[in-house]
């Protein structure tokens, strides 16, 4: 798991399994060509630098079908070779990270195989993008949830490998509940089938009759690449009450098309944190909306005047940021029902809940707004607008507990953020941005605070890191769970989480003998000596962290005390 | 500009993928979801907008080469600008048309040359156009229509006809009842015969900006001399480069541009044409992404940090002609306009921009057998444009799979609504008039 200096550069794949790659997949289909392979290594997002590269892979390859994939598979285990998949690709979690990666980019299997109305479910192949499977399942009056990364990425890379919340969550819940049956590529090679499929029963039940492995394959986040190559998958599907091909005008804030029959856009404000929480939380629990979400003042403010945020009169805007700030505790509901009944009763349960808890809420065709929030949430076309503002972005914290924990941990959030940009780090969104929204009718809630900096200034690069530890400090401090993708972290933390690390490494050897799948993410081991980064903010920080790891942790037989 | 010029444009991706894809509130199925011909033959990242930009900032970082293969992607590229509109609904410091262009000028500074461009170049050192056709015939397809020649007579209108419409006989009857049409309207209308030459366009998209910045001072000093205030043309890439590459190259012609079709429009929403005869058919429109997207005109670089770049001065793909063929359909009585899914910026292209015509007939054929396939999925019975080249691509792609789907220039169904019969070829004399 050797880095190989600052460019992060692979000596290059020897001949023999190269051609043994082309014999697989063909020869149009592998390449080694170096500035080819770097569209593979800049990976700025999620990155934690400093370099915003991530390993050059040794080879690309283009698999058509699931023996190709397979072919490839066998192959990096023959040759000594590491393999990673990737579907769209945003973000650093889907590139090489670490030598002698062979990228096996999914793009050539992007067939929807089927939509079953009756069942509801869809069939996919990894590279078929959330906007395609929309539009195919809408046709029939159905939806598919798509995470906030939005309709460029890929369902099954969610559903299957990736984290999976979204402010649809509310109505659609998370990825890995969506996902019934699976074709899974393990990394010795072998392919297995999950659920009714394995047994021969269709696509229908992630759970069997047939071998269900679905906390194996992904755990709670997922397994980023790790555990194999998912190579197809069925996604259950929700109820969509509106047209069956929206087409609005306009892109994104000049989007228009008229609401469909009893959908409609509200925004709501509460006076403190607390009756937010307690609000929507009551909303939710009734399955009320279908897209909803705590936006933050300043995330608008970073997509509607994003110039601003960059002036020194914007820094001195006291009163204005006070102003705007008045409006945080805000909530936003967007509704898609089948009968005027039913949006009656939602309008209703809202209008009481706000107004229990000292609330006000607004129909958002009032603010001429109505239209661009429902169209651009409901078709997922708004998410990369993050990058506008400042050209890169990360989500600090991005955690899933109970949604009063969330929502009450976000001041905390907010002061850390706010010393960053103070210093300078990082662009001023008014630290107000905390972003929550709720699944499984609210047991459980996604609070971040969306970080805007510019990747291309060193100085802002700088303090990305820095500023993760300290979320990851907080966490830590505050007994939360944390989604931990570094090895040298997952060393640290997994005796405070019932050693599940040991598991993890333990169903790792079983089905990756050779230990082929680039598995940094998920369950590689520290490299021993690797030298740590000499900033001092994040030594400080490490040590703090190392502390509070150390009076957590569990003995094997169980906790400490 | 350098590719160095644009070294943040290429580390502001993000790598989200938009420029593969049409816009996202515009998908409407699983079929027509692409925007990009390249990735969408090649697959490998490289060949998207984005992925070439990596491939443009790996070389500028100095962590690869420009190898053989690295230019031949580069090369397999419409220039077709379908990656730029997508990338800009998010993104105003990412200037992803003006990244591909300063790759293949990079191709061509350090000798990456492909033997087909090398020929267009040649063709157009020896005669003028793109085609190797001789320069004396430039002006043949005008033979016996009464219209003025600029080199010694003034006229107020320069038709400046395009080396495709010059010399391609079978498009000559559209063009010549075109301008038949200009002439009945009472137009003050001159060409310049042979002495016209290309636009110099395809030279600047293929990297030879040199030979581009010639042909610009030519057509420039041409226009000077004719004292004509406005210059029509029938070639959306001469209609593309006369409005952004000849100002980005410091070249603006000092008179108004205009595509053909809207001088149409024009006379016929003010009488002097009338749209009288029914024509009675359902079809939907190619536009064409010179005379869309990549005809938006120039806007000077931003100096400074473009993340603070305000949006009169991003150059999205908005302000292309889209609107007016679509009327002048409208105007037209009997034609039904159904569309297709990838029109207006997100258009799919035809395949022949940017040099691929010449040099990847393979790539160019996929793209317009793809574009006729979601023309016929409209239930359209054939399919318009206004873009010599677009037209030709879809001919050829057609008869290369003995395929067949009637494609109209606009032009010819104004003219069948007009009522003027095109000519035959025996009606058509070659040979130049003067
Ligand atoms: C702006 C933005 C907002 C985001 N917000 C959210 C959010 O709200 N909720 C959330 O859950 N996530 C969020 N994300 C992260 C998101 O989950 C991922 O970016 C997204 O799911 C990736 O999809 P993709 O098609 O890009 O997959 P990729 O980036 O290609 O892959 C994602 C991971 O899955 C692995 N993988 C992909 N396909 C396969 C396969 N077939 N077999 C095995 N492994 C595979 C890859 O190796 C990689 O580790 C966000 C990302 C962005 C950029
Ligand atoms: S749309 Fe723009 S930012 Fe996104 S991958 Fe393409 S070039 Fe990069
Ligand atoms: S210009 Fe056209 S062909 Fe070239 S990369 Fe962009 S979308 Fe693809």
């Amino acid at each position: 798991m050797k880095q190989t200096g600052p460019s992060l550069i692979s000596p290059p794949i020897g001949d023999e399994a190269y051609k043994d790659l082309e014999e697989a997949v063909g020869p149009e289909f592998v390449t080694r060509e170096p500035a080819v392979l770097d569209g593979y290594a800049w990976q700025p997002l999620w990155n934690e630098g400093p370099e915003m590269w991530v390993h050059r892979p040794i080879a690309v390859v283009l698999p058509a079908s699931t023996e190709e994939v397979q072919a490839v598979v066998k192959i990096c285990n023959k040759h000594g070779l590491k393999f990673k998949a990737i579907c769209t690709g945003w973000g650093a979690l889907a590139g090489p990270r670490c030598e002698n990666v062979v990228q096996i980019e999914l793009r050539r299997m992007d067939r929807i195989l089927e939509i079953d109305e009756k069942n509801m479910f869809v069939v996919v192949e990894p590279h078929a993008i959330g906007g395609q499977v929309m539009a195919e399942t809408m046709r029939k009056g159905l939806h598919t949830h798509i995470v906030s990364s939005g309709a460029a990425s890929s369902p099954l890379a969610s559903a299957t490998s990736c984290v999976g919340c979204a402010p649809d969550g509310t109505y659609m819940n998370w990825s890995s509940r969506n996902l019934l049956g699976v074709e899974w590529v393990l990394p010795d090679g072998e392919v297995i089938r999950l659920g009714t499929l394995g047994s021969g029963d269709g696509w229908f039940c992630g759970d069997g009759p047939g071998p269900s492995l679905r906390g194996v394959l992904r755990g709670r986040l997922g397994a980023f690449g790790g555990n194999g190559v998912f190579t197809k998958c069925a996604l259950k599907l929700y109820n969509w009450p509106g047209p069956p091909e929206p087409v609005p005008e306009g892109f994104l804030y000049d989007t228009e098309l008229e609401l469909p029959p009893h959908c409609k856009a509200y925004i709501m404000f509460f006076p403190d944190r607390k009756s937010l929480a307690d609000a929507t939380q009551a909303i939710t629990v009734e399955g009320i909306g279908y897209n909803a979400f705590k936006p933050g003042m300043g995330s608008l403010l970073t997509m509607i005047v994003p110039h601003l945020l960059h002036k020194e009169s914007w820094k001195k805007a006291k009163y204005l940021k006070k102003a705007i700030q008045a409006f945080n505790y805000q909530f936003l509901e967007v509704l898609a029902t089948d009968s005027a009944e039913e949006l009656e009763f939602q309008e209703a349960v809202m209008r009481d809940e706000v107004s229990k808890h000292g609330g006000f809420m607004m129909d958002m065709e009032h603010t001429g707004m109505a239209e661009m929030i429902f169209w651009t949430f409901v078709l997922s076309s708004n998410y990369p607008i993050f990058f506008k503002a400042a050209g890169m972005f990360i989500t600090a914290y991005g955690q899933d507990e109970s949604h009063h924990s969330m929502v009450m941990a976000s001041p905390d959030g907010e002061k850390i953020k706010q010393k960053w940009i103070d210093r300078g780090g990082i662009l001023d969104d008014n630290a107000d941005s905390g972003i929550h929204f709720m699944m499984e009718e609210s047991t459980v809630s996604h609070y971040e605070e969306p970080i805007e900096f510019d990747h291309r200034n060193p100085d802002q690069t700088r303090t990305i890191k820095p500023i993760e530890m300290e979320f990851t400090h907080m966490q830590a401090e505050h007994c939360m769970e944390s989604g931990i993708t570094s090895p040298v972290m997952r060393k640290m933390f997994g005796p405070t989480e019932g050693f599940y690390t040991k598991w993890q490494k333990g169903i790792g050897k079983i089905i990756d003998p050779r230990g082929c799948a680039d598995d940094y993410l998920y369950n590689a081991e520290p490299v021993e000596g690797e030298p740590l980064p000499d900033d001092p903010a994040i030594l400080e920080m490490t040590e703090k962290l190392a502390d509070i790891a150390t009076k957590m942790a569990w003995t094997e037989d169980g906790p400490l005390e | 500009m350098t590719l160095s010029d644009y070294e943040r444009d290429m580390e502001g991706c993000s790598r989200c993928a938009s420029c593969k894809w049409v816009p996202f509130n515009q998908m409407r199925s699983w079929r027509f979801a692409k925007n990009c011909p390249s990735i969408t033959r090649y697959d490998f990242h490289a060949y998207s907008g984005g992925g070439r930009m990596l491939m443009g900032l790996s070389m500028v970082k100095g962590r690869s080469e420009l190898t053989d293969e690295v230019a031949d992607i580069i090369y397999r590229c419409q220039l077709c600008g379908a990656c730029d509109t997508a990338c800009k609904v998010y993104r105003d410091d990412i200037d992803l048309s003006e990244v591909l262009l300063e790759l293949r000028t990079t191709c061509v500074e350090q000798g990456k040359l492909i033997p087909e461009h090398m020929m267009v170049i040649d063709s157009l050192k020896r005669e003028g156009n793109v085609l190797g056709e001789p320069k004396a015939e430039r002006g043949a397809w005008a033979h016996g229509l009464p219209v003025k020649n600029i080199n010694n007579e003034k006229a107020d209108v320069i038709f400046h006809t395009g080396c495709r419409y010059s010399y391609d006989r079978e498009l000559w009857p559209t063009l010549r009842g075109t301008v038949k049409l200009l002439l009945s309207a009472g137009l003050d209308v001159g060409i310049a015969f042979s002495e016209e030459s290309c636009c110099g366009g395809r030279a600047y998209e293929m990297g030879f900006r040199g030979e581009a910045q010639n042909y610009a001072e030519d057509m420039l000093s041409r226009v000077k001399a004719s004292g004509a205030k406005l210059i029509v043309t029938p070639c959306a890439d001469g209609y593309a480069h006369f409005r952004y590459i000849y100002p980005r190259m410091g070249k603006a012609l000092p008179v108004e541009v205009m595509h053909v079709s809207e001088v149409i429009l024009h006379l016929v929403k003010e009488g002097k044409l009338s749209l009288k005869n029914e024509v009675p058919m359902l079809v939907t429109w190619h536009d064409p992404c010179h005379l869309g997207r990549m005809s938006e005109p120039y806007l000077p670089e931003w100096n400074g940090d473009k993340i603070m770049r305000t949006l009169d001065r991003k150059r999205a793909g908005h302000n292309g002609v889209y609107d007016v063929p679509r009327e002048l359909l409208k105007f037209i009585p009997g034609v039904d306009l159904v569309e297709m899914e990838r029109i207006r910026e997100w258009s799919w292209c035809c395949g022949a921009g940017g040099g691929v015509y010449e040099a990847y007939p393979e790539l160019c054929t996929f793209s317009a057998l793809e574009r006729i396939e979601e023309a016929r999925s409209t239930g359209a019975e054939a399919m318009a444009t206004s873009c010599p080249w677009c037209h030709v691509a879809f001919r050829e792609a057609l008869a290369e799979t003995g395929d067949s789907f009637p494609v109209y220039d606009i032009l010819d169904l104004v003219q069948q609504s007009v009522g003027l019969s095109p000519e035959t070829s025996e009606e058509i004399q070659g040979g130049e008039r003067k």
